[in-house]
């Protein structure tokens, strides 16, 4: 597992609460964890803060699920 | 004693701080808008397919004639930018120059981005604020400024107008005129409930707007900001305390339900008369709006129905699988993989017969017992969808490449844009879905409406400034 995954999937575990295991790279953010429109702005944030990258708006709504994330981020960041 | 209100610097004019809550579809429109801002107020034209008019002065019905949903999805928004535009001219006109005219659009309507950049191009100069809610509408902020057009985020804690001022609205700070705080769990329509919230635990909104208040400090916006406090207000006696209170800032009041009720209301007397007659506990905070949002509607007979139709729903695999270990023999005409319970089973019969004798599968593994009528009608109201939401649970469009959620379509919730064009334009007001606050028990309580009175837009803002 890469490191960008295992600290994406600490930010997700710890922001909505859910056990570990769920979050798998095929999970769904509202589907599968739960989340809801304001958890999906703030994961966006906190993963631009941990990981010093901008995701735009456009780019926020296309990540749907962890591994969405992970892919993005390992794309762009510096 | 009532100490009573002040007029407001409201994107750059003096209006009353009371606020008509936009209701779409057509439930506020020019003629309730337009008196709320020439009274003094702030009047909310609904942006959402809103109506047009033949040269004859007749409502264009709007009715789509493409064979798919994108394409239909196309013709939804030329009502949409088209109707919200002449709404805006002719409520703008029948302000006269006095208090301010704001539009409302939710933010997961189908081509909302599209639809606010129609209509704001069109109406320069008449719209002083843009209202938006249901969902987290950060493009707001920038769509608004590049008109030159103030807007107000409709929000309904500090956390998600934290999350959106952060995100976005920080960089258009000079044109937030104001931020509506909804209550969740008491205003009419959409309910702006999030995870963390229970929807059987209300909550005190003053703790919630003193925190609100103070992330906009936060933030380094003034208190001359107005937060515009909505949802269960009725009059303004019961929230002296919350008026020139320094812990608060500025307050203004949104009015969802009372305005309702008023002579320029466009909405159908049928429906008026029902509003008089609502007992407390009437309105209902459910979960079956295909936006996926809690909303508030009148407990009538279509919401029974949606409730009683999610309570004749099995569990089942296609496969035996523990518990599931009886084949359901009614409903699924003659499939022999539908395995359930030997409980569900029996539930299952006896609805059969009752006279469910249809099944629905829905997203969740689950079928639904309804009667062959309402399963025809389901399934023309999925295939005629016009795409009005961004996505929508009931026939699982969604505005995106494909067109479609990704998930079954769900026979629990039901077409929303068939049934608000419906009951804003005279269909049966029990048998469409009739969004109120759940205050809305008051009208048969408020000596003010004593004797079927219905006051005019002006003697509704004269009650309300005098704290009644």
């Amino acid at each position: 597992m890469s490191e960008t995954a295992d600290r994406v999937k600490k930010i997700v575990v710890e922001h909505l609460g859910v056990e570990a295991e769920k979050v798998t790279e095929e999970a769904s953010f509202i589907d599968d964890l739960g989340a809801d429109s304001l958890d999906i702005v703030e994961l966006v944030m906190a993963f631009e803060e941990e990981f010093g990258v901008e995701i735009p708006d456009d780019a926020a709504e296309k990540i749907a699920t962890v591994k969405d994330a992970i892919d993005y981020i390992d794309q762009n960041k510096g | 004693m009532f100490k009573g209100i002040k007029p407001i610097l409201y994107a750059g004019r003096e209006v009353l701080p009371l606020v008509e809550g936009g209701k779409g579809v057509s439930a506020t429109n020019h003629m309730s808008s337009g008196a709320w801002a020439a009274a003094g107020g702030i009047g909310t034209v609904s942006a959402v397919n809103a109506d047009s008019y033949d040269p004859e002065g007749r409502i264009i019905p709007q009715v789509y004639h493409a064979l798919t949903r994108r394409d239909r999805h196309e013709e939804l928004i030329k009502y949409a930018i088209d109707g919200a535009v002449e709404q805006v001219r002719r409520a703008f006109e029948m302000s006269n120059g006095k208090g301010a005219i704001n539009i409302n659009v939710l933010w997961e309507m189908g081509g909302a981005q599209r639809i606010l950049h129609g209509v704001l191009e069109r109406t320069k100069g008449m719209v002083a604020g843009v209202t938006c809610g249901a969902g987290m509408p950060y493009k707001l902020s920038e769509i608004a400024a590049s008109y030159g057009v103030t807007y107000l985020p409709i929000i309904s804690s500090a956390r998600a107008f934290s999350a959106l001022w952060k995100r976005a609205y920080s960089k258009f700070a000079g044109y937030l005129s104001a931020v509506v705080y909804e209550d969740p769990w008491l205003a009419g329509g959409h309910n702006g409930l999030s995870n963390a919230e229970d929807p059987l635990a209300p909550q005190d909104p003053y703790p919630r707007v003193k925190a609100l208040r103070d992330a906009m400090r936060e933030g380094g916006i003034s208190d001359s900001v107005p937060i515009v406090m909505a949802g269960g207000v009725w009059n303004l006696k019961e929230w002296d305390n919350w008026i020139d209170n320094p812990e608060l800032g500025q307050i203004a009041f949104q009015f969802g339900t009372r305005p309702l009720l008023t002579q320029e209301s466009p909405i159908p007397d049928e429906w008026k008369q029902r509003l008089m007659t609502l007992e407390e506990g009437d309105v209902l905070l459910h979960r079956f709006s295909p936006t996926g949002f809690y909303s508030s509607a009148v407990r009538n007979p279509f919401l029974r129905n949606l409730e009683a139709r999610s309570h004749r729903q099995i569990a089942f695999t296609k496969e035996e699988l523990g518990d599931h270990a009886f084949q359901l023999d009614v409903g699924v005409a003659g499939k022999k993989n539908v395995w359930v319970t030997k409980g569900d089973l029996l539930h299952a019969r006896e609805w059969y017969a009752q006279g469910f004798t249809e099944t629905l599968k829905t997203p969740d593994e689950t079928l639904v017992f309804v009667t062959p009528e309402e399963k025809a009608v389901i399934r023309k109201d999925q295939a005629d969808c016009m795409g009005c939401l961004s996505q929508c649970a009931f026939s699982s469009w969604a505005d995106n490449e494909k067109n479609s959620t990704g998930r079954l379509a769900d026979p629990r919730s039901f077409c929303i844009q068939k049934t608000l064009q419906d009951i804003a334009h005279g269909g049966p007001v029990e048998e469409n879905l009739m969004f109120a606050g759940h205050a809305a028990f008051r009208f048969k309580k408020d000596p003010f409406y004593s004797n079927g009175f219905v006051p005019t837009v002006k003697q509704l803002i004269d009650r309300i400034a005098a704290g009644d």
